[in-house]
C-alpha cells in the first residue's frame, strides 16, 4: 500500500477529514465503503436519480489507470450528451461514458473511460488539428446548481481539465467564455490509450463542499474544443465531511405529466425558437439529458434568471401555473 | 457558529481553497474581455528587447551600389535587429528624399552573421581540397605557417608568384583597404574586379572614354523619359526604385527593355519584349528612326561629338594630321568647316593645343563627301562620322529588325520620339547588356542615340552607374605600385577558358557571329597578353579575401579544376564558407558587416557616405578578426620570418621609382612590411583606417568620424562628381564640365567618341555603332541567361534561411509553361540543364514572364546548393569579345575604364526532366 | 472610436519584401511563430499565401459568420525551411544545402508568376497584413471575447491571457491573417505595432517600405493621407470588401503596360484584366484607375496634381502621420 499523500492545507477540512477518516477506515476493512445516498425529504414526488458513488479510503486514490485498487471501484455509466446550446456544437450521438470516483487523505479521483477509435494528440506542427479532451466539473452545494454549461455570473465552477499529449490544468468559469487557469495547485493527470478510447485518471485536492460533479469529452477528430463537446448534466457525489444530504430536493424533484407538457410544448409554439435545428432559443434535444428538473422550471416561470449566452432574451414569460410548469419540465425532461 | 450556517457562508471560499485563486464577482467582469489590457506589456517588452541596450551603425558592404545606413541594436553584447536609418536629408522640397534605403538582404544580416555557415575560427585542411576535412587551428599557427610558405614563394618564384586579390564581397573603402595595402607593399598581383565579374562598360568606355558614367539616382525623378536597358531595376537597384514609380506618377514615360516580364516591367509604362541579345538590333533601329526623322541635336553634336570629324573614304580611318602633313601628328582630327570652306583641325582633341571644345569662328559640317589634298598632294576623299554612322544605321530599319528582335516597329517609333522630346532623358543600361558580345555595340549606340538627341548634362543621358571621385586614399591603399592584372583576361588565362569557348561554338559558328573563328581569336589574344599593360601570370600563392570566384566563373568545373592546378598556397578569408572557401587550403575567420568599422562612399547612387560602427559591447562571433586585423597579422609573421631568414630586401625592378635622383627599382622589404603595414604604428585596426578616411579623402570634408556616428552617414561635398559638380541642392548629372565649361573628354577625340578607326574594329564592320547578332550556338533549343537575383547581392545572402524561406528553399530555373509541358516537366519538377559545357540539376518554376525560347535562373545561386556542388555556371562556355581585346588605340588602353568582360549570356541549353531522387 | 488606417499603393510596390522581413524581425521570429508572417507580399494572381486563402472562407454573410477553414501548416503555410549548414559545409563529402524536408508551400512561394501567356503574362504584388477591420468576424467569432478593438485606434489584439487556442477566429477571418501558435497553443496576429507607434514608430513593415508604398494615418484625420486618399480622391480601396469586415488597410490598384497585339504591336489596353481587379477590390475600381490616370497625364503634361503629390511623397515623414486628429477619442 502507498504511503499516504499529505493533501494541500486545508484550514479547516483536515481535522474533519481525519475524524471521518476513522470511520472511513473501520469501514475499509470490510471492503471498500461507499458514501450511500440519503433518503430525499418528504414532500417530493419522484426523485431524481443523478448521484455517483465515492469510495472511500484513507490513502490517496491511485492515479494509475492500471491500478488494480480501480476494479474495486463501482463503475457508473454517464451518458454524455452533444452540447445543442453552444454554437458549433458537436451533434452526432451520445458518448457512453464511464465513471469510477474514489476518494482518500483528501484527494478525489476520477477513473474515467469513453469510446474514441481515433487518436488525437496535441500537434506542435499542425495549425488544423485538435486533441481529444476530457474535463470534470464541479459546482458547490447549494438549494440549485449552477448552469451546467460552465457556471453563471456570480456562481463559480471549477473545472479540471486535460487533453491528449498533453497534462491537466486547473480552471474555474462563471460562465461561456470565462474560463480561468487557477493558480493554485493543479490536478495530476494520467490517461491510457486502448484500442476503442481512453482511460484517465484525474486526481487533485478537492474539499467536503464540493456538491456535484459533470463530465464532458471532445473529440479531436471532429474539431472538438470549447463548446463543440459532449457533456453530462450535474451528478451529486457526497464527500465525506460534506453537510446533510437532500438540499437539492427541489432542484431534482420531477413532478407533472410528461405527456401534458408535450401538449404545452406544442400548443405554446416553444418548437418554433426551440426546434431541433436551432433558432432564437437553444436546441432542447438533450434538454432533460443535460438539465436538472428545477433549471427546467426556472428557465420556463422566469427566463431572465439564467440566459444562456449567444442567444437573444426573446423568450416570453408564459401564461402557466405551476402545475403546468412541472408537466411541461417533465415533458422536457424526457428529451436526451 | 451553526454548521450550515458556516458552510453557507464558506461555500465559494471552501472552492477557492480547494482550487486555488479567490472566484468572485470580479472574475465575472474580467471574463467579458474588456477592461484588464495589462496583458499588452508582452509585446512592449519583446520591442524592448528588440531595441536592445546598445546601437550602432552599419551598411552592406557587398557587391552592391545601394549603400544604405543602418542601425544595428544589440542586447547582452548580441545584434538583435537593424533598421534603416532614415535620416537622409532631402536636397530639394520638389525631390522626393532618400529614405529609408535598405532592402530584404540587409534587414537580415542579423540572422546571417550568426548562421551556421558562418566561419568562428581559423581551419586547416586536412585532406584533399574540396573534400571538407577541415582541422581547427590557432591563429598563431595559422599565420606562423602561411607566412612562412608566402616567403618560400616570394624568395623561390618571384613577387609576381603572390595574388593579393579583394574580391566585389568587399568595396569598401576601409575594409578593403587592408588586402590592397598588404598587396601593394608586396608587389603582388591583383585583378581589376569590375572586368573579373563582367561588369565593365566597354560601350560607354567606347563613347566617353568612362566606364561608369550617370546620374545619382533622384535625377530619375526630373526625367521626363526613361529608358531601363537590360536592367531590373526594381530587383537589383531596391532602394532607389522609387525614385521610377515616383516619377512615373510625375509623368515620365518609363521603358523597360528586357526579354523577361520582370519587377521592372510591371511598374513601367512600357515594356519592350527584346529577344535575349538582339537589343543591338533595337539599338540601331532606334538610331534609324533618329536619323531617318532627323530627331537631332545639330548644336550639340557638332560641339560635344565627332560626329563631325571628317572619315576617309579610301581607308575607313579617321583623317589626321599626319595624312595632311609629314611628321604630323596622329591626334589631331578634322572636320569640314562651312564658312572656310576647308578641312580645319577640331580643337580639344588629343593632340590639340586647344583643351577645349569651344569652335570658336569655326562651323563643322555634318553631312557631305569632299575631297582633301594629302601631304603627297593626292587628293584624299572624305566623309563624316556622322554619314558613316547614319549609313550604318540605314542598314537596320525597324520593320527589318521585329522578326530578330520581337519589338514592333510602331514601338521604336514611340522610343525615338519620346527620347528626343523629353527635356530630360536617361538612358540606364544595365549589366545584363555587357555579358553578350553585342553589349558593347548596345551601349555604344544608346550612347550614340543620347548624344543625337542632346542628352547629357541636365538633359540626363545615358547612365552605366554614376560613382563619386574619393581621391586621397592613394597613401592608404596604395602606398607602392601593385601587378594590376586584367579582371577578365586573368580569369580567361587561369580558368583554361578557352576549352570550353573550343566545345560549345564551331569555327563557322564563330566566324559567322564574331567575324574570327578560334584560331583568330587566340591570335587576338595571344597578341592582347603581349601587347596589352596589364599583368599576366598564373600565381603560385593566393590570398583570396570575399572573392567567390568558384561559384561565379564560367564553366564551373573546368574552371576549378585549372584554377586549383598549381596553386602552392590558398588562402580565403571570409565571414562565411562559401563555395570558393572550401577548396581553400587555409580558411581564415573575418569579421562581418557589423562588426568592424568600415566606410563606403564611392557608389554614386546617392550622395551619402556611410559608416559603420559596431554597437558598443559587441561580443565577438568566434575567433573572427577584422581585415586589417588579419593583414596586419600576416605581415608581422612575415616580418618574423624574414628576419628569422635574414632576409634583404627584394628589388622589383618592373617598377622603378626615383632614389638618389636616380631611377631606381622599387624595393620590397619584409623585415619593414609590419611597420609599413601600420605605417609605423599609426594604423593599428579598422577603426584607426576609417578615422584617417575621414580625414584624407577631401570630398568627405569637413565631417569628422563623430558627424558621421550621428545617424551613420555623412553628405559628400561637391568634389565627389568626376565630370560635374556635386550641387548640394540638384541630383547629379554627367558631363557638366564638358557641356557647360566645354572640356575635353578623356578620349582621343576629346569628345563623345562614336568612330573607332581600330583596324580590327575597321575589319569587323564595328568602326561606328552597329548591330551584332547573339553568338550562343543553335545546337541546344534555349537561350540560358541569368540576371540578378532580388534574394542575394550575388552569392552574398543567397544561403541565407530567411531569404530561402521567401524562395523555395532551393536553385530552380524559370520556364515558359509551354516550353516546360512541350518537355514534359510540370510545376516544381527536378529538371537537369545541360550543354556540350557541362549540366546542373535544379526545380522548374513555370512562369508566363519568361519567353519560350529562353531558360532563365535568377544568378549566383551557391554550387554548394546543387547536386554534386555543380552550380549554373556549369553549363556555361568561356567567351572572348574580340572587341574588348583591343589594346594600345587612343582611350582604348587597358585601365580602370578599359578592361574585358566575362560573357556569361552567351550559351545555349537544353533541359529536360530527371526522376526526383537524383536530385 | 478613433481608427488608425494604413493605405498600400501597389503601383510603388516592388516586391522586395522588405516589409516582410522587417516585421518577422520585428515580431515572428521566435516562440513559436517562426513560421508566421504577420505581413508578408504575395504574387497576384494566384493561390496567395496561406495558399488558397480566397477560398477558404470567414467573414460576413449579411450578419452571420460565414464558416471558414482552417490553413494547414505544411501545406498552406509551409514550414520554415531548415538546413544543415554543418554537413553541407564543414563535413567531409559533397552533400548539398537543401532544405531538410522540402518545402511544399510558402508566403512568396508563387513569386512574379501571375497568369497569362507571353507576351502578355501580367502579375502584381499584393502586401498583406491583419486589416483592423471596423467589423472584425474574428472578434465576433471568439467564444471567450479574447479579441478586442482598441478604442484609441482601432487596433484589434488577441488578448494573450484569455486565448485559449480554440482558433474560431483563425476560421472567421477571410484574410487568414490570424495565425495559431501551436506551441504556446494561442493565436496570434499582426499588432499593427501599437508597441512601435506607443513610441511615437511608424509600423516596421510600413516605416522600413523602401519602396515608399505605405501611408498611415487615422482616417478621421482630415489633413491625412489615408483620409484623403480614401475619402477625398477614392482611390484607395479596401481587398475584398464583399468579404463584410470593412478593412482598414486599404490599396491603391495597380497600373499595368499595355498588352500586345497579334503582331506584337502596344494596344491601350492594360494587361491586368479588369474584371480581375474588379473580383479584389470591387466595381469601384475603374473609376480609381481612371483618375490615377488622368492625374498622371496632367503631370505628363507639365501640370500640378495634389494627388500625385501625395502618392509621391517627398519626405519619407510626409507617409506617416500618427497623432490622433483633434477631437479623436481618447
Amino acid at each position: 500500500m502507498s504511503t499516504p499523500r499529505k493533501a494541500p492545507r486545508r484550514r479547516w477540512t483536515r481535522g474533519l477529514g481525519r475524524a471521518l477518516l476513522g470511520a472511513g477506515l473501520g469501514l475499509a476493512a470490510a471492503g471498500a465503503p461507499l458514501t450511500a445516498p440519503g433518503p430525499i425529504p418528504a414532500g417530493a414526488e419522484a426523485p431524481l436519480d443523478r448521484w455517483l458513488p465515492v469510495a472511500l479510503a484513507e490513502t490517496a486514490p491511485p492515479i494509475d489507470p492500471l491500478d488494480p485498487i480501480w476494479d474495486a471501484v463501482p463503475v457508473t455509466p454517464i451518458p454524455l450528451y452533444p452540447q445543442a446550446t453552444a454554437p458549433d456544437g458537436p451533434g452526432g450521438a451520445v458518448l457512453a461514458l464511464e465513471a469510477r470516483l474514489r476518494w482518500g487523505d483528501g484527494q478525489l479521483a476520477l477513473r474515467l473511460t469513453w469510446p474514441d477509435p481515433t487518436e488525437d494528440l496535441v500537434d506542435r506542427r499542425a495549425t488544423h488539428r485538435f486533441a481529444d479532451a476530457a474535463a470534470v466539473q464541479f459546482a458547490p452545494g447549494g438549494e440549485t446548481l449552477p448552469y451546467v454549461g460552465m457556471g453563471e455570473p456570480g456562481r463559480p465552477v471549477a473545472i479540471w481539465r486535460w487533453h491528449a499529449g498533453g497534462t491537466a490544468e486547473g480552471l474555474s468559469a462563471q460562465g461561456f467564455g470565462s474560463l480561468t487557469r487557477d493558480p493554485g495547485p493543479q490536478p495530476e493527470s494520467r490517461a491510457l490509450r486502448t484500442g476503442t478510447g481512453w482511460v484517465l485518471v484525474l486526481r487533485g485536492a478537492v474539499g467536503p463542499e464540493i456538491a456535484a460533479v459533470a463530465l464532458a469529452a471532445w473529440d479531436g477528430v471532429e474539431d472538438g474544443r470549447a463548446g463543440r463537446k459532449r457533456l453530462s448534466a450535474w451528478q451529486r457525489i457526497d464527500l465525506p465531511g460534506a453537510e446533510p444530504r437532500g438540499r437539492l430536493a427541489v432542484e431534482a424533484k420531477t413532478a407533472g405529466d410528461p405527456a401534458r407538457g408535450g401538449q404545452l410544448f406544442a400548443r405554446h409554439g416553444c418548437g418554433a425558437c426551440h426546434g431541433p435545428y436551432g433558432g432564437p432559443g437553444p436546441q432542447l434535444i438533450h434538454a432533460g439529458g443535460i438539465h436538472w428538473p428545477g433549471y427546467l422550471r426556472r428557465s420556463i416561470a422566469a427566463p431572465e434568471s439564467f440566459r444562456v449566452p449567444g442567444f437573444s432574451a426573446v423568450m416570453p414569460v408564459l401564461p402557466l401555473n405551476p402545475g403546468e410548469i412541472d408537466d411541461l419540465a417533465a415533458y422536457l425532461m424526457t428529451l436526451r | 457558529m451553526e454548521r450550515r450556517a458556516f458552510l453557507k457562508g464558506t461555500t465559494y471560499c471552501g472552492l477557492a481553497l480547494a482550487f486555488g485563486g479567490p472566484l468572485t464577482p470580479l472574475r465575472a467582469q474580467e471574463a467579458s474581455g474588456v477592461g484588464n489590457r495589462a496583458w499588452e506589456d508582452r509585446y512592449r517588452r519583446e520591442l524592448a528587447d528588440t531595441l536592445g541596450d546598445a546601437m550602432g551603425f552599419a551598411f552592406h558592404c557587398s557587391n552592391c551600389q545601394g549603400n544604405c545606413a543602418w542601425k544595428v541594436h544589440a542586447k547582452d553584447g548580441r545584434v538583435t535587429r537593424e533598421e534603416q536609418s532614415a535620416a537622409y536629408p532631402q536636397i530639394h522640397p520638389r525631390i522626393p528624399d532618400a529614405n529609408p534605403r535598405g532592402c530584404n538582404k540587409g534587414i537580415v544580416h542579423s540572422k546571417q552573421m550568426a548562421q551556421a555557415d558562418r566561419l568562428r575560427y581559423p581551419l586547416k585542411r586536412t585532406g584533399e581540397r574540396g573534400a571538407g576535412h577541415w582541422e581547427r587551428v590557432t591563429w598563431e599557427a595559422a599565420l606562423a605557417d602561411i607566412a612562412t610558405r608566402l616567403v618560400d614563394s616570394l624568395q623561390g618564384h618571384g613577387l609576381a608568384s603572390l595574388m593579393v586579390y579583394c574580391g566585389t564581397g568587399i568595396l569598401s573603402q576601409g575594409r578593403r583597404a587592408g588586402p590592397l595595402r598588404l598587396g601593394s607593399l608586396l608587389g603582388a598581383q591583383r585583378l581589376y574586379p569590375a572586368s573579373a565579374v563582367g561588369d565593365m562598360f566597354t560601350g560607354a568606355s567606347l563613347a566617353y572614354g568612362l566606364a561608369t558614367v550617370g546620374h545619382s539616382l533622384d535625377a530619375w525623378f526630373e526625367a521626363k523619359t526613361i529608358l531601363l536597358w537590360g536592367i531590373n531595376a526594381a530587383v537589383t537597384r531596391i532602394p532607389d526604385a522609387h525614385y521610377l514609380t515616383e516619377a512615373r506618377y510625375n509623368g515620365a514615360r518609363i521603358y523597360c527593355i528586357t526579354p523577361e516580364y520582370n519587377a521592372t516591367a510591371k511598374l513601367a509604362s512600357q515594356w519592350v519584349p527584346v529577344k535575349a541579345g538582339t537589343d543591338s538590333y533595337l539599338a540601331l533601329s532606334l538610331l534609324h528612326v533618329l536619323f531617318r526623322d532627323g530627331l537631332i541635336d545639330k548644336d550639340f553634336v557638332r560641339e560635344q561629338t565627332d560626329l563631325p570629324f571628317l572619315v576617309r573614304a579610301d581607308t575607313g580611318d579617321l583623317l589626321r594630321h599626319r595624312d595632311l602633313r609629314d611628321k604630323g601628328k596622329d591626334d589631331v582630327f578634322y572636320c569640314w568647316d562651312q564658312t572656310s570652306g576647308s578641312a580645319q583641325p577640331m580643337p580639344g582633341t588629343r593632340g590639340h593645343f586647344k583643351k577645349s571644345l569651344r569652335l570658336g569662328r569655326l562651323s563643322p559640317t555634318l553631312e557631305g563627301t569632299w575631297e582633301v589634298a594629302g601631304k603627297d598632294g593626292a587628293l584624299i576623299p572624305v566623309t563624316t562620322v556622322l554619314e558613316r554612322a547614319r549609313a550604318e544605321a540605314r542598314r537596320f530599319p525597324p520593320e527589318a529588325t521585329q522578326s530578330l528582335t520581337g519589338v514592333h516597329p510602331e514601338l521604336v517609333e514611340r522610343l525615338a520620339r519620346d527620347l528626343a522630346g523629353a527635356e530630360k532623358a536617361i538612358v540606364n543600361i544595365g549589366f545584363s547588356l555587357h555579358k553578350y558580345v553585342s553589349g558593347t555595340m548596345t551601349c555604344w549606340a544608346a550612347a550614340l542615340a543620347c548624344a543625337l538627341t542632346g542628352h547629357a548634362g541636365e538633359r540626363g543621358g545615358l547612365d552605366t552607374e554614376n560613382n563619386w571621385s574619393l581621391g586621397g586614399i592613394g597613401p592608404l591603399a596604395n602606398p607602392k605600385p601593385a601587378r594590376f592584372a586584367s579582371g577578365f583576361f586573368s580569369e580567361w588565362m587561369n580558368g583554361d577558358m578557352a576549352e570550353t569557348m573550343r566545345r560549345h561554338y564551331s569555327d563557322a559558328h564563330l566566324k559567322a557571329t564574331l567575324g574570327l573563328d578560334h584560331a583568330e581569336l587566340a591570335t587576338l589574344a595571344a597578341d592582347y597578353a603581349t601587347t596589352s599593360d596589364a599583368w599576366f601570370g598564373k600565381p603560385r600563392a593566393l590570398l583570396l579575401f570575399a572573392d567567390n570566384s568558384l561559384q561565379r566563373n564560367k564553366s564551373q568545373a573546368h574552371y576549378r579544376q585549372a584554377f586549383i592546378e598549381g596553386l602552392d598556397l590558398f588562402v580565403d578569408v571570409n565571414h562565411r564558407m562559401d563555395s570558393t572557401a572550401l577548396w581553400a587550403d587555409y580558411v581564415l575567420p573575418a569579421k562581418s558587416q557589423y562588426e568592424s568599422w568600415d566606410l563606403r562612399g564611392e557608389l554614386g547612387y546617392h550622395r551619402f557616405c556611410n559608416i559603420t560602427v559596431p554597437p558598443p559591447g559587441l561580443r565577438p562571433i568566434g575567433e573572427t578578426k577584422s581585415e586589417w586585423e588579419i593583414c596586419r597579422l600576416l605581415a608581422e609573421a612575415m616580418t618574423r620570418e624574414a628576419e628569422r631568414r635574414g632576409l634583404a630586401a627584394i628589388p622589383d625592378p618592373d617598377f622603378l621609382e626615383t632614389r638618389d635622383d636616380k631611377a631606381a627599382p622599387v624595393m620590397r622589404d619584409l623585415a619593414r612590411l609590419a611597420a609599413d603595414f601600420t605605417d609605423q604604428g599609426q594604423l593599428p585596426d579598422d577603426e584607426a583606417v576609417v578615422r584617417w578616411l575621414m580625414a584624407h579623402v577631401p570630398a568627405i570634408a569637413p565631417w569628422t568620424p563623430e558627424d558621421a556616428m550621428r545617424h551613420g552617414f555623412v553628405t559628400l561635398n561637391r568634389e565627389a562628381g568626376f565630370t560635374s559638380p556635386l550641387y548640394a541642392n540638384r541630383p547629379f548629372n554627367s558631363f557638366e564640365h564638358n557641356v557647360y565649361l566645354r572640356q575635353p573628354y578623356p578620349t582621343l577625340s576629346g569628345r563623345q567618341q562614336f568612330y573607332v578607326d581600330h583596324p580590327l574594329y575597321k575589319r569587323l564592320g564595328c568602326a561606328t555603332p552597329t548591330a551584332m547578332a547573339p553568338v550562343r550556338p543553335a545546337g541546344f533549343p534555349l537561350a540560358f541567361f541569368t540576371p540578378h537575383t532580388r534574394h542575394g547581392i550575388h552569392s552574398q545572402w543567397r544561403a541565407n534561411a530567411g531569404l530561402l524561406r521567401l524562395q523555395r528553399g532551393e536553385p530552380y530555373v524559370w520556364l515558359n509553361p509551354a516550353t516546360a509541358r512541350s518537355r514534359g516537366i510540370g510545376e516544381g519538377d527536378p529538371v537537369r540543364v545541360f550543354n556540350d559545357v557541362g549540366a546542373f540539376q535544379a526545380r522548374a518554376k513555370l512562369m508566363a514572364a519568361i519567353p519560350p525560347a529562353a531558360l532563365v535562373m535568377d544568378h549566383a545561386w551557391e554550387p554548394f546548393q546543387f547536386r554534386d556542388r555543380l552550380g549554373l555556371n556549369n553549363a556555361v562556355a568561356g567567351l572572348l569579345s574580340p572587341l574588348e581585346l583591343v589594346t594600345g588605340w587612343g582611350h582604348l588602353s587597358f585601365n580602370p575604364n578599359w578592361d574585358g568582360n566575362m560573357l556569361a549570356f552567351e550559351s545555349s541549353v537544353e533541359v529536360e526532366k530527371v526522376a526526383e531522387e537524383q536530385t | 472610436m478613433s481608427q488608425l488606417g494604413m493605405v498600400i499603393d501597389l503601383n510603388k510596390c516592388i516586391g522586395c519584401q522588405t516589409c516582410t522581413l522587417a516585421c518577422k524581425s520585428q515580431w515572428t521570429d521566435r516562440a513559436g511563430r517562426e513560421f508566421m508572417y504577420w505581413n508578408h507580399v504575395e504574387t497576384a494572381p494566384g493561390q496567395g499565401y496561406p495558399r488558397g486563402w480566397r477560398t477558404a472562407g470567414g467573414g460576413w454573410d449579411g450578419d452571420r459568420l460565414r464558416p471558414g477553414r482552417l490553413p494547414r501548416l505544411e501545406e498552406d503555410y509551409g514550414i520554415p525551411a531548415d538546413f544543415d549548414f554543418a554537413a553541407a559545409l564543414f563535413q567531409p563529402g559533397d552533400r548539398p544545402l537543401r532544405p531538410l524536408e522540402a518545402m511544399q508551400w510558402g508566403p512568396n512561394w508563387e513569386e512574379d508568376q501571375g497568369a497569362g501567356d507571353f507576351p502578355n503574362g501580367f502579375f502584381f504584388y499584393l502586401p498583406r497584413l491583419c486589416n483592423h477591420c471596423t467589423h472584425p468576424a474574428c472578434l465576433a467569432a471568439c467564444p471567450r471575447q479574447a479579441i478586442y478593438k482598441r478604442e484609441e485606434d482601432g487596433i484589434v489584439l488577441i488578448d494573450q491571457e484569455r486565448c485559449r487556442g480554440y482558433r474560431y477566429c483563425v476560421a472567421a477571418c477571410p484574410y487568414k491573417k490570424i495565425y495559431f501558435n501551436p506551441l504556446v497553443g494561442r493565436s496570434e496576429k499582426c499588432l499593427f505595432c501599437y508597441p512601435r507607434l506607443e513610441r511615437g514608430i511608424p509600423q516596421a513593415c510600413a516605416y522600413q517600405c523602401v519602396g515608399r508604398a505605405r501611408h498611415v494615418a487615422y482616417l478621421d484625420d482630415p489633413e491625412g493621407a489615408v483620409h484623403q486618399l480614401v475619402q477625398v480622391w477614392r482611390v484607395a480601396l479596401p481587398l475584398h470588401p464583399e468579404y463584410g469586415t470593412q478593412p482598414n488597410v486599404y490599396y491603391v490598384p495597380p497600373l499595368s503596360p499595355p498588352v500586345f497585339d497579334a503582331d506584337g504591336r502596344p494596344s491601350g489596353e492594360p494587361r491586368i484584366p479588369g474584371d480581375y481587379l474588379r473580383q479584389l477590390f470591387g466595381p469601384a475600381v475603374e473609376t480609381a484607375l481612371a483618375t490615377l490616370q488622368a492625374e498622371i497625364a496632367q503631370k505628363a503634361a507639365g501640370g500640378e496634381s495634389a494627388l500625385m503629390d501625395l502618392l509621391i511623397a517627398y519626405r519619407h515623414g510626409d507617409l506617416f502621420r500618427l497623432s490622433r486628429p483633434r477631437g479623436g477619442r481618447p
